[in-house]
C-alpha cells in the first residue's frame, strides 16, 4: 500500500512562498546550523548536506527573499564564515513556531477525519496543492517588482527591481504579458537559465545585452566541458552561470575576480505567484 | 579573451529594421553569409548601430542548434 494514500501523516511544514517553496526543514536546520556554527562548511558537515547543496539552498534562499538572510565573509585564515541576518535569525523562531502550531492542527484535523469519507478528498486536495506548487530546473531565480513597462507590437519589455541597488530588464511577448496581467508594482519572478548568460572582463566591448550586471566571482566549478560559475553581485544576490571550460581556460577567471553577467532581455522568463 | 561566448563574429551592419520595442540587426560576416540578431531599441540607441557599421555578432556556443541534411 502506498503512503501516499494514508490519511494526512507527519506534518512537514514547508513555507511556500508565492513563488515556491522557500523554507522547509532542512533549510531551516541549515540555517540553524549556520547561526550555531558560523560558517557554511561546518554547518554542512553537521547536518550532514554537500557544501554545493548548502551553498546553492542558501543563494536561492537569498535570491527569493526580500531581505538577505546570511551574510558571507571572504578571507581570513579559515576562509571567511557565514553569518545569519538578523531578519534570518527572526524567521528560524517563527518557522519553530509556526511548525508547532501546524503538527497540532494536523493531528486535531486527522483526530476529527477518522472513518469520514471527506477524508480522501482533503488528502486529494493535498496533493493537488502540492503539485501546483511546482519546482523549476532554472537555477536563477530574483524576485523583484514591476517598475516599468512598454508595449510594443508583439513584445512588451517589463523592468523589474530586484533590490537596491539590482535591475532587470525582461522581454516576454504582449500575449504572456496579458496572462500574467503584469503591471507596474506587481511582484514577479525572474527565472534565467544559467546556459543564456555570457561573462564580460575588461573587455571594451560594447554588448547590446539589456542586462550586465556587475559581480564578483564567488565560486568556480569546473567540468570536462562546461564550468559552473557562481557570481555575487550586488544586495546579497547571486547568479549560476555555465560557460565552456575553454572559455574559463583563455578569460583565466579566478574566485574574487570583478566580472560582468550579460544576458539578453529574452533569456527571462517571467513567473507571477499564483 | 575578454568575454566568455565563443563565438565572436566581426561583420558589418547590413540593414536595421525598426520596430516598436524591438530592431531585427542583419550583419554581413562575409560576402553573402548574414546573421541576423533581434536585440531591444534601446540597446540598438545606447550602441549607435547604424548601417554600414562594423559590429560583431555574439553567440554564445550552447545556443547554436545544429542540422545536418
Amino acid at each position: 500500500m502506498s503512503t501516499d494514500d494514508s490519511i494526512i501523516g507527519a506534518a512537514k511544514l514547508s513555507l511556500s512562498t508565492e513563488i515556491g517553496q522557500f523554507l522547509n526543514d532542512n533549510r531551516i536546520r541549515l540555517l540553524d546550523a549556520i547561526g550555531e556554527y558560523g560558517s557554511l562548511s561546518a554547518a554542512a558537515r553537521s547536518l550532514p548536506m554537500s557544501y554545493k547543496a548548502a551553498w546553492d539552498a542558501l543563494d536561492s534562499m537569498n535570491n527569493i527573499s526580500t531581505e538577505a538572510l546570511v551574510i558571507r565573509s571572504t578571507g581570513g585564515k579559515n576562509g571567511g564564515g557565514t553569518q545569519l541576518t538578523p531578519y534570518a535569525k527572526k524567521l528560524i523562531s517563527m518557522y519553530k513556531a509556526m511548525a508547532i502550531e501546524y503538527q497540532q492542527s494536523l493531528e486535531r484535523l486527522q483526530q476529527a477525519l477518522v472513518d469520514m469519507p471527506e477524508a480522501k478528498e482533503i488528502n486529494d486536495f493535498r496533493k493537488l496543492m502540492s503539485r501546483v506548487n511546482f519546482k523549476t530546473s532554472a537555477r536563477n531565480q530574483l524576485t523583484g517588482t514591476v517598475t516599468s513597462v512598454t508595449i510594443g507590437a508583439v513584445n512588451v519589455i517589463v523592468e523589474l527591481k530586484i533590490s537596491e541597488q539590482l535591475k532587470l530588464v525582461a522581454a516576454v511577448t504582449k500575449d504572456s504579458a496579458q496572462s500574467l496581467g503584469i503591471e507596474f508594482g506587481q511582484e514577479l519572478v525572474a527565472l534565467i537559465k544559467s546556459s543564456q548568460m555570457v561573462l564580460q572582463q575588461g573587455s571594451n566591448l560594447k554588448l547590446s545585452a539589456n542586462n550586465q550586471l556587475q559581480g564578483v566571482i564567488s565560486r568556480i566549478q569546473p567540468g570536462a566541458v562546461c564550468s559552473d560559475i557562481s557570481v555575487e553581485l550586488a544586495d546579497q544576490k547571486s547568479l549560476s552561470i555555465t560557460i565552456t571550460e575553454e572559455s574559463l581556460k583563455q578569460m583565466a577567471l579566478q574566485v574574487k575576480q570583478p566580472v560582468t553577467v550579460c544576458f539578453n532581455a529574452s533569456a527571462i522568463i517571467l513567473c507571477r505567484y499564483a | 579573451m575578454k568575454l566568455s561566448a565563443r563565438n565572436v563574429i566581426a561583420g558589418k551592419v547590413l540593414k536595421i529594421t525598426e520596430g516598436a520595442v524591438n530592431v531585427e540587426v542583419d550583419i554581413e560576416v562575409a560576402p553573402g553569409v548574414e546573421v541576423v540578431s533581434i536585440i531591444t531599441k534601446q540597446a540598438c540607441e545606447s550602441l549607435g548601430l547604424k548601417e554600414g557599421m562594423q559590429a560583431y555578432a555574439v553567440v554564445k556556443a550552447s545556443n547554436v542548434m545544429i542540422a545536418t541534411e
